[in-house]
């Protein structure tokens, strides 16, 4: 060894160029080191930047390729009448999509003409979107199952389904509407039940989806034995109306008559099971087919049973009487002298028909209509009485009915009222309720003096609905409710309502008519609301009924009042419940 | 000779074997050896797992064992795979059920709505319709009069129509004691 050490050292003592060129191997090392590490730098970075800076990124992504995060979706609620039969169902529906790039050519035609047939569509159509460059194209969107399933029995290339949920309802009253329209409202592509029921309890119908984190493979499979995370949906919760469909149906196949021949604009029905506040039927005309609400003008979505304002006209002249007869200001035998005008603050009112009728009581007042008595009734009976009496019949708040959009005018407040503009409300003229409001109002006579909370929905997955079991807050005594029941029967025998008068229930059914001018522009026009309500038996009402005929345009004027337009209306439902509930006669009450 | 100081003199033996040819140890090193001998020897009457033992008997080289091991593990894999291709096929046919529940599902509820669409008033009426049917005529009240009807007394006796030879034979019957012979068994 120190043999080879000495060697080295003679070597170096020799060769003096060698040690010039030793630097010169140092620096390439060097270089060569640098570039080496220059490289590596690279490759670290490259590895840092995918592993360190886009780890996030890429797990992500990976997660996304083997994972899945399946929405479990929550079942809609199904909404029931009475006599638990679906009103609006969630059926299976299917679009259609092609996946062009994946039709054969030669086989282009033989798809675009399967598809035409069953779908529909034509040839041509189906040839275009199989022969564009597209990856995706839909041909039919929500198909039903005969349709699916016909073309899954094909198993056409290229050619898949996507199945979604679509509410479904049931055919109504007249051609191309769904029963109770305007009442239930819709489902709409995103599943939010809009409008109606549907909007107003769309919460309690659509329930909680849930998830579930699941594997799948290369082809997009779920591994159903993988581990996985699960939520399980929370479904929706059934509703039970108080709708009768029967009832229902026979309202609107009978709306939609009387507008037609009266060449009205539309109309509204309600009818309403007296003791418990239940609508029993909501018919609106025109209506529309929430099965197919996408071409549907948004305008016809409207409920003009809520949504609408109205001058209720005569039929008011209910709640003024019932109101003076409370604070016994009146009596119904108590008289008075109607000339047929009045003159309030400057300002004449008139009767109807103008004529003058020398000394009248106030069940004549009721029997004929009369504004004159019932001014003279408010007068008597004081400014502060009659107003609160308005509050007291609900006419100061909104119903409340559980569903959605509902339109009122907050009462004016007392002060602001002019004496005539508050004379003129004491026959509905001047004041703006909806049809809701004022049914509620007269039901309060029906009921014993009692306000019956207008609702629809009678229980909610089982349990009674709060509007169900509201308290029935007494606004009149049960002795003044007899006697203006008394009042309104005598407008059936001897007045106005005769046109409503059913056989075996003539002395037994109370009503009033009402026809108020339509505002137009600030002046009344020729235009009219035409309106009956009554309920019946009186002696025991089952059902309080309220029709409205908007704008009838009948040969004259008086053809168009309420007693000739919507009474008849009134009578065909009216006979239809009392053969569908099995309505006797009260003993001792039937005609002779 | 040049030596290497790093390279040991000492002679090979087998562990365990007898003292001939060994370095003689001093008399301390030798009881330290002694020692750990016997702890040696008390770790090996430990009880030793049979697969060892077997591998001894049978005379299995340490190849062998690599190959058995690796063999196990390879089994121990295979085995997993197995059971996680026979999940993965369940899990596909559990799939393919779970898409044909969702199917009976759909067809249950399309059903469920013709089912409620043929009990619709419209539907029944149009059905009617189709049948001729035509609505009742709404109910009528007539009016009645209280009348005594006394439901226990006999019913009027019906006028006898048969011929006269026949109704005086039956008076003649009745005059003597004769019986009906109709009226027996009754």
């Amino acid at each position: 060894m120190a043999l080879a050490r000495g060697n080295f050292r003679a070597r170096a003592r020799e060769g003096t160029g060698t040690a010039r060129r030793e630097p010169f191997y140092k620096a390439r090392v060097l270089a060569l080191l640098l570039v080496a590490l220059v490289l590596a730098s690279v490759i670290w970075g490259r590895l840092f930047y995918w592993q360190v800076v886009e780890h996030r990124t890429l797990s992500a992504d990976a997660v996304g390729q083997y994972s899945a995060r399946i929405v479990l979706p929550a079942a809609r609620g199904q909404v029931y009448d009475r006599d638990r039969l679906a009103l609006a169902i969630d059926v299976t529906v299917y679009s259609v999509f092609v996946s062009p790039d994946q039709v054969p050519a030669r086989k282009r035609e033989h798809v675009a003409v399967a598809l035409s047939q069953i779908l529909g569509k034509p040839v041509a159509e189906v040839m275009a979107i199989l022969s564009s460059r597209a990856k995706f194209a839909y041909i039919a969107r929500r198909q039903p199952k005969e349709i699916a399933d016909r073309l899954k029995h094909l198993d056409l290339p290229g050619v898949g389904l996507e199945a979604d949920q679509q509410r479904s309802y049931l055919p109504g009253g007249s051609a191309n509407v769904s029963l109770a329209a305007n009442l239930l409202g819709f489902v709409n592509y995103e599943g939010r039940g809009q409008y109606g029921v549907e909007g107003y309890y769309d919460k309690t119908l659509s329930g909680e989806a849930g998830y579930m984190s699941t594997y799948r493979d290369m082809t997009g499979r779920e591994i159903a034995l993988g581990n996985t995370a699960k939520r399980d949906p929370v479904n929706g919760q059934d509703l039970v109306l108080t709708l009768d469909s029967s009832i229902q149906h026979t309202a609107e196949e009978a709306l939609a008559a009387g507008v037609q021949s009266n060449h009205a604009e539309s109309g509204t029905v309600l009818v309403m099971d007296t003791h418990t506040g239940g609508l029993v039927a909501w018919a609106d005309y025109p209506s529309y087919n929430a099965n197919d609400f996408a071409h549907t003008p948004v305008g016809s979505f409207i409920d003009p049973a809520v949504s609408h304002l109205y001058e209720p006209g005569s039929v008011m002249k209910i709640v003024t009487l019932s109101g003076a007869l409370e604070n016994h200001a009146i009596t119904p035998q108590t008289t008075i002298r109607d000339p047929g005008w009045i003159r309030v603050q400057g300002a004449t009112l008139y009767d109807w028909d103008r004529a003058n009728r020398g000394t009248v009581s106030y069940t004549k007042v009721l029997e004929s209509s009369l504004n004159v008595g019932a001014v003279m009734a408010m007068q008597t009976e004081g400014k502060d009485a009659y107003y609160r009496n308005l509050v007291n019949f609900g006419f100061a708040r909104p119903s409340g009915m559980d569903v959605a959009a509902e339109s009122t005018e907050p009462l004016r407040a007392l002060g602001v009222f002019r004496e005539s503009e508050l004379s003129t409300t004491t026959y509905g003229q001047g004041i703006d309720v909806n049809p809701v409001q004022m049914l509620a109002a007269v039901n309060v006579v029906a009921n014993g003096g009692r306000y019956a909370q207008p609702h629809v929905v009678d229980s909610i997955g089982g349990r009674p609905a709060p509007l169900a079991i509201a308290p029935q807050p007494q606004v009149i005594s049960p002795e003044t409710a007899a006697q203006m029941t008394t009042m309104m029967k005598s407008v059936v025998q001897h007045g106005s309502g005769h046109e409503t008068r059913i056989d075996g229930f003539q002395l037994d059914e109370a009503g009033k008519t009402g026809t108020s001018q339509m505002l137009v522009n600030g002046q009344y026009s020729l235009d009219v609301w035409s309106s009956y309500v009554g309920f019946m038996p009186a002696s025991n009402p089952r059902f309080t009924m309220l029709v409205i005929v908007r704008k009838p345009h009948n040969a004259t004027w008086i053809l168009n009042d309420g007693y000739i337009v919507a009474a008849p209306l009134w009578k065909r439902i009216a006979q239809a419940i009392v053969l569908n509930w099995h309505i006797a006669p009260t003993p001792g009450i039937a005609p002779v | 000779m040049v030596t290497n100081p790093n390279i040991g003199l000492r002679p090979i033996h087998r562990r365990g074997s007898g003292p001939a040819g060994a370095v003689r140890l001093p008399a301390r090193a030798q009881l330290r050896s002694q020692r750990s001998r016997r702890r040696r020897r008390e770790r090996l009457s430990l009880p030793q797992p049979p697969s060892l033992d077997l591998g001894r008997r049978l005379g299995l080289g340490s190849f062998a064992r690599v190959y058995i091991l690796v063999g196990a593990v390879l089994a121990v894999v295979l085995l997993y795979l197995l059971q996680v291709a026979t999940a993965t096929q369940q899990s596909y046919e559990i799939g393919q059920l779970q898409r044909q529940q969702t199917d009976l599902l759909a067809e249950q509820d399309q059903l469920r709505y013709q089912e409620a669409a043929l009990r619709s008033p419209s539907k029944v009426e149009q059905q009617a319709a189709q049948a001729s049917l035509t609505r009742p005529v709404p109910y009528r009240y007539i009016d009645y009069r209280p009348v005594d009807l006394n439901l226990e007394a006999p019913p009027p006796a019906a006028p006898d129509s048969s011929p006269l030879w026949q109704r005086s034979l039956a008076s003649l019957d009745r005059a003597f004691g004769g019986m009906d012979a109709l009226a027996k068994g009754r």
